[in-house]
């Protein structure tokens, strides 16, 4: 748990010491633009060692100044560790956990597990493919130590045969392209079926208490690209797919790039066999799509035994009050949540919060 | 005031690979400190060996005679053929000591962001090759790289209609190095690649 905050000269913020201790909860409201999203920049900053949302630390810098200091205390099995980062405008930061200079990220990760939850929520079944691919991605690269690796592999497959497309003169083969691609494609395949079970697994748990009615038919399923698959066992999948990019080759020439495989594929969240985006009401897409988040984050925690820290930046904006109170209910009591929001009539939701009030770059707690 | 009258000499050194501007000059200044005549002596041999160094007509293999030194060798097994991407790969299979075949170096490794395509790479030599020398097995000691693999499925592929074993090295664990530290393709590789005992 986080029990102390120091931010000086960080966004918007002058100096500010705030001490949770104690305090699970967290809710901190104020206007438009005053800076709450700054306020939970700074702590994930402090928990993964950079920005969720910007990479120039000439922006994380106050106007004003030249550098900017941020901490934090953290309690951990009644133990204390102190977190500081040091960033200058010209592009350094340092960082030091326990006074020892951080090398990687590594030791904040052992630590601390900040998890950063926006209204842009929703984006994950409103945006293209591409979108939900990066979500997938990210999570199976947190979950599968060779997930990561397989996939820098597949993407440098994947470019090698577009530049070859692009380039070919006459009929020519580029199977030790496209034999490749079908090894990668169902390495990776492989390991997101499997993160996708979990996630409809903990999602499921998380919808039960609130709307029962979706517990039974909700599905999250893969969508296999251009490939018509009836299941998926390896011998199926290379074997389809080698047919398929068989089929596709002159229109991929045409093309000049590769349109099967693992970096065209999709998955989906249905409820009672209809799909969520087109079917279902924003506020059940926000809730549902939270869910889904939280599970990710449920799994990791489960599996590196970390409790997670919650930033919840605003996600519940057009959800009705009863959901609101309902969702936030849901949520694990053993993770502590940092909550910012526009309602201050929202504080109702949390037991016995830390209030933070933030106006301008000004923080007032009460 | 005067410009560094080493610039010229630390720009020059400064182009061998895994050298910088600090290294360049630590370099230059023991130029300046060693004997003149063996500053010369390094001079005309970097020279002279740039000019007269060919690739052998063989293998492909840099040498200063028309075939190299390990075509020539006739204690070696003509029956085993190495493939290659770089010369440098033959030097890194000569220092191991156990490999006593001959070797044909590609040229490089098939890579259309490179300009790399099968044509640009000494395929046709390696089949001529194939036909007049009538090697037993083909080895292919390619870095495990999706280039190379892409390398060894085409030349796999080329090469079946031959009446030849092909095989490529194996992959695994470092000698005497610690598992926990071995990335997870490698384990992985390594478990694939398992040897009953």
């Amino acid at each position: 748990m986080i029990t102390k905050l120091w931010l000086k000269d960080f966004r918007n913020f002058g100096e500010v010491l705030l001490d949770f201790k104690g305090k699970s909860n967290v809710f901190i409201y104020g206007e438009n633009n005053q800076g709450k999203t700054n306020f939970l920049e700074s702590i994930f900053f402090l928990g993964n060692g950079s920005s969720h949302r910007e990479s120039k630390n000439e922006n994380l810098v106050r106007f004003d100044t030249a550098l900017s200091y941020i901490g934090l205390e953290v309690s951990k099995d009644d133990q204390k560790h102190k977190v500081y980062f040091k960033i200058l405008k010209d592009g350094k930061r340092l960082g030091t956990f326990n006074q020892q200079l951080l090398n990687s990220t590594q030791l904040l990760k052992e630590h601390l597990n900040v998890e950063y939850i926006s209204s842009d929520v929703i984006k994950t079944f409103q945006e293209s493919p591409d979108y939900r691919r990066d979500v997938l991605n990210r999570f199976c690269g947190v979950l599968f130590s060779e997930y990561t690796a397989t996939l820098q592999g597949y993407n440098r497959i994947i470019k090698q045969k577009n530049f070859q497309l692009k380039n070919i003169k006459k009929k020519e083969s580029i199977d030790y392209w496209n034999d490749q691609l079908i090894e990668y494609s169902y390495k990776l395949i492989t390991m997101r079926l499997k993160a996708l079970v979990q996630m409809e697994t903990q999602t499921k748990k998380f919808v039960a208490p609130i709307f029962p009615d979706f517990y039974e038919s909700l599905i999250i399923g893969y969508s296999y690209h251009g490939i018509p698959l009836d299941s998926f066992t390896e011998e199926n999948y290379k074997e389809t797919l080698k047919r398929v990019l068989g089929d596709v080759f002159d229109k991929e020439k045409d093309l000049g790039f590769s349109i099967v495989g693992a970096h065209r594929d999709d998955f989906f969240l249905n409820i009672k066999k209809k799909e969520l985006k087109r079917f279902f009401s924003r506020g059940i897409n926000r809730s549902l799509s939270f869910f889904l988040r939280l599970a990710q984050i449920e799994i990791v925690s489960e599996q590196t035994g970390l409790r997670p820290t919650l930033l919840l930046d605003d996600p519940f904006a057009e959800i009705d009050a009863k959901n609101k109170a309902a969702i936030i209910n849901v949520i694990d009591t053993e993770s502590q949540i940092f909550y910012a929001t526009i309602f201050k009539t929202d504080a109702q939701y949390f037991k016995k919060p830390a209030i933070i009030k933030i106006d301008t770059g000004g923080v007032e707690c009460g | 005031m005067e410009k560094n009258p080493l610039d010229g000499l630390m720009t020059q050194l400064a182009k061998f690979p895994g050298v910088g501007q600090k290294s360049a000059q630590r370099m230059a200044f023991f130029l300046l400190s060693i004997p003149g005549k063996d500053v010369h002596a390094m001079a005309s041999t970097m020279v002279d060996t740039r000019q007269r160094i060919r690739y052998c007509e063989r293998c492909f293999n840099i040498s200063f005679e028309k075939t190299c030194s390990i075509c020539e060798d006739s204690n070696r097994d003509r029956s085993l053929l190495c493939v290659v991407s770089e010369p440098k790969d033959i030097f890194a299979i000569e220092r191991a000591g156990q490999f006593k075949g001959n070797y044909h170096v590609l040229g490089g490794l098939i890579s259309p962001i490179d300009g790399i395509l099968p044509e640009s790479l000494r395929i046709k030599e390696l089949i001529d090759r194939l036909k007049s020398e009538s090697p037993s097995e083909v080895i292919f000691a390619i870095n495990p790289t999706i280039e190379g693999d892409a390398t060894i499925l085409y030349l796999t592929k080329i090469l079946s209609s031959f009446d030849v074993k092909l095989s490529s090295l194996a992959y695994g664990l470092p000698v005497g190095s610690d598992m926990d530290y071995a990335d997870e393709l490698t384990l992985q590789k390594a478990f694939q690649g398992r040897q009953g005992l």
